[in-house]
């Protein structure tokens, strides 16, 4: 009782200290919904309007229907319409366009007499995810081209050929974002993203502060426990990143209208859990380190980064190499990342979840005991 | 100039004074870029797959195998019930799934259509557009042979069919690695973090401290004391730029171009960062809100200019912003020095824009600090 006692009187004085810097508070609650809206923005499923130089150097009907399919397609836009190969590479040196599409002359010719026509795509390898989708994109576009050619040619030369239905149908589902809107799969997974990247930053503070101040002395020789202290410590970052992941939620769903699927309640109760993983991450930064800047650049490396790349968040964790693939796992933000999509798109419950749950139960008492345990032995 | 050298020397002398933070800084731009480089990737490989075959036939045992021998897919499942490849996708153990139905092989010899359903997890990410393309070109491809064999069979030999070859050259990268971009991303990402925390946390240090009165009541010029602050994060930028090399040089990137001229136009770039510092440290009262005000301008920085994803597919608002971010620009600069190997007479354009902003963004952090320790 008397543990409690101390423990909420801690609470009430970090909390007195976080009220007195409105700038602090203000900024930790305006920043994630910042952020929000940024990111949702700005990351699009698909990349469009590729920047596209083409040389024509057929000039005939069928090369001009072929750049028609591409453009058509909308995923490319015409920047320049060059006369020579040397304008496209000066062109890609600047930067200016990302593909070049040369058409040779011949082109027509060929087709005409039933041999195969080559085209050149030239391609800014620098920006290599555009140029891997920008390839793929003109591989599907030629495909669909060299079909309709195909077919006509069969027709003029067989006198009419019967249109033969494809072999095998391809039957797409795409499950629980049937849209395949982006916005509604980069929501739930910046609840895992931002509330590891703002509240670890705060607590990151919350012991080293003291420690630089001096007034630590004071708490040392006061007969508070370690672990009351800490936990005093960090129940108004709790409150704060409880708060942050409420408007997140509330934004998402007002502004983005992103669905919960599942139950709202089951979300907001493992974002606790989740809440107490990063704080307490920030914690123990905050226990270990002797000074601010240093706790500051610490959280970063541990919380921000990995929470950003090694999360699922926007790179797929199946395609990375198996030691990195073993590094994510190390990082609570997986886990909840799991839980935000699977409660969010799929509607999943705890009968799905738990093991994420758990783990991440397990990982926040875990840190809370290491925290707890080198503050008691630190000396200051 | 001497009481320059005196405060600069206090800069220094107080940055190394923190042993732990100089092994941070490397830890953050070094290290980090080299896991990045070594695992981020946007290429969709070895995507799990659960196969459910319902038909159990040459034919659909052929299709399966087409997926096998991808590198984009790992048929890793066969789960037996539409309720287990239900939890299989559910759980995220599989990305996609591929079921052949019990008439497969049937309607194929009777030259009727099949069907292959696919069935995607559109929650994972990006990559679920990506796995479904190259899934149903996988299937395409597949039923575009059996199309053509019954062709034959209908009409007899058609003669030559005219096709379309499209030969794809990738330039300054010809393998398309992603390793090249993204080491080039996050040192200019690393250059930048590095410009904007330094300066900002120094001054609202001084000021928590209470020490920025000492300062003040010294006979400094507020020039030279700015100078003091700025000059040792310029220098220790671009050593730990220098020093972040390795990661290009054990990556195997090359690096074309000239690199002293990727240094000279990395200290343009830290105008505009040490500004944002500058600016940030001198409203900041104390070390958390330097902190907090900096990364309320690096991370929205680092959205808007092209380092996660393309700027070209962002809706127009935030590609007019990404014009206003100095970032843009030096990562097409280090891209363009590294990779392509390009000069000055090419990049002027960017270098220019990019000076622009650096001296607009610095000289709001001088006056700032001017009025604020004048």
């Amino acid at each position: 009782m008397r543990s409690v006692v101390r423990l909420l009187a801690v609470a009430k004085k970090e909390m007195r200290e976080l009220l007195r810097d409105p700038i602090t508070l203000g900024i930790a609650i305006v920043l994630p919904l910042v952020m929000m809206f940024l990111f949702t923005y700005a990351i699009t499923l698909d990349v469009r309007e590729i920047r596209l130089a083409v040389l024509d150097e057929d000039g005939s009907p069928q090369s001009r229907e072929y750049i028609d399919s591409v453009l058509r397609s909308g995923y490319f836009r015409l920047q320049a319409a060059v006369r020579n190969v040397r304008t496209i590479e000066r062109l890609l040196d600047q930067g200016a366009v990302r593909v070049g599409l040369v058409i040779p002359a011949g082109f027509s010719r060929n087709l005409d007499r039933g041999r195969p026509a080559d085209v050149q795509t030239l391609l800014d390898g620098s920006f290599s995810n555009t140029a891997i989708i920008a390839s793929n994109y003109l591989d599907a576009i030629t495909e669909a081209y060299i079909a309709r050619l195909q077919e006509r040619a069969l027709a003029a030369r067989v006198g009419g050929v019967p249109r033969l239905a494809p072999a095998v149908r391809v039957e797409p589902r795409v499950l629980y974002n049937p849209g395949l809107r982006s916005e509604h799969y980069v929501v739930p997974g910046l609840f895992a993203v931002i509330l590891m990247a703002f509240p670890p930053l705060l607590t990151a503070l919350a012991v080293v502060r003291e420690r630089e101040r001096g007034s630590i002395l004071q708490i040392r020789i006061s007969p508070i426990r370690a672990w009351e202290f800490l936990g005093g410590k960090l129940l108004p970052y709790c409150a704060v990143a409880f708060l942050e992941m409420v408007l997140l939620l509330a934004a998402g769903r007002v502004w983005f209208a992103a669905p919960v699927k599942g139950s709202v309640t089951l979300l907001l109760g493992l974002s606790v859990l989740y809440v107490l993983c990063t704080v307490g991450i920030g914690l123990v930064v905050s226990t270990v380190t002797r000074s601010q800047v240093v706790a500051i650049l610490l959280s970063i490396v541990l919380t921000l980064m990995p929470a950003f790349l090694f999360s699922g968040f926007l790179f797929p964790i199946e395609s990375m190499p198996a030691v990195v693939r073993g590094y994510t796992y190390v990082f609570p933000a997986r886990y909840f990342m799991d839980i935000a999509r699977g409660i969010s798109l799929k509607g999943l419950g705890l009968e799905r979840l738990w093991p994420q749950a758990a783990i991440l139960l397990a990982y926040g008492a875990t840190l809370l005991v290491v925290a707890s345990v080198i503050f008691a032995r630190k000396r200051d | 100039m001497r009481r320059l050298g005196a405060a600069t020397r206090k800069e220094f002398i107080q940055f190394f004074r923190h042993r732990p933070l100089i092994v941070l800084v490397i830890w953050t731009i070094a290290v980090e870029i080299a896991i990045c480089a070594y695992s981020i990737t946007y290429d969709v490989t070895h995507l799990r797959v659960a196969v459910q075959d319902l038909d159990g036939s040459e034919a659909s045992r052929e299709l399966i195998s087409r997926f096998a021998h991808t590198e984009s897919f790992d048929v890793r499942y066969r789960p037996q019930s539409a309720r287990e490849l239900e939890a299989l996708l559910e759980t995220g153990r599989a990305t996609i799934g591929l079921v052949i139905p019990s008439d497969f092989s049937r309607r194929l010899g009777e030259g009727l259509p099949a069907s292959a359903q696919l069935l995607v997890d559109g929650s994972s990410s990006n990559s679920a557009l990506i796995a479904l393309g190259h899934a149903t070109r996988i299937v395409r491809g597949y039923a575009g042979e059996i199309d053509l064999d019954r062709l034959r069979v209908a009409v007899g030999d058609p003669g030559p069919i005219p096709t379309l070859r499209n030969h794809h050259r990738a330039w300054y990268n010809p393998t398309l690695r992603s390793v090249p971009f993204e080491v080039v991303a996050m040192l200019t990402l690393g250059v930048m973090m590095i410009a904007i925390i330094l300066p900002a946390a120094g001054l609202a240090w001084e000021k928590e401290a209470g020490t920025i009165e000492q300062l003040l009541v010294m006979p400094f010029r507020p020039w030279e004391l700015m100078a003091a602050k700025v000059l040792p994060t310029f220098g220790v930028s671009l050593a730990s730029l220098a020093l972040a090399l390795w990661v290009p040089w054990w990556f195997e990137v090359p690096i074309r171009g000239s690199l002293p001229l990727f240094f000279a136009l990395s200290a343009v770039f830290l105008f505009s960062g040490l500004g944002l510092g500058l600016l940030w440290g001198t409203v900041a009262e104390n070390l958390q809100q330097a902190l907090l005000l900096s990364f309320f301008t690096l991370l929205p920085v680092m959205v808007v200019s092209g380092v996660i994803v393309p700027v070209e597919s962002m809706p127009r608002p935030i590609q007019l912003l990404s014009l206003l971010s100095p970032l843009t620009y030096y990562l097409e600069i280090g891209l363009g020095i590294f990779l392509k190997g390009v000069g000055l007479e090419v990049l002027w354009p960017r270098i220019l824009a990019m000076g622009g902003l650096g001296v607009g963004i610095f000289a709001l952090g001088i006056w700032r600090f001017g009025r604020t320790m004048g």
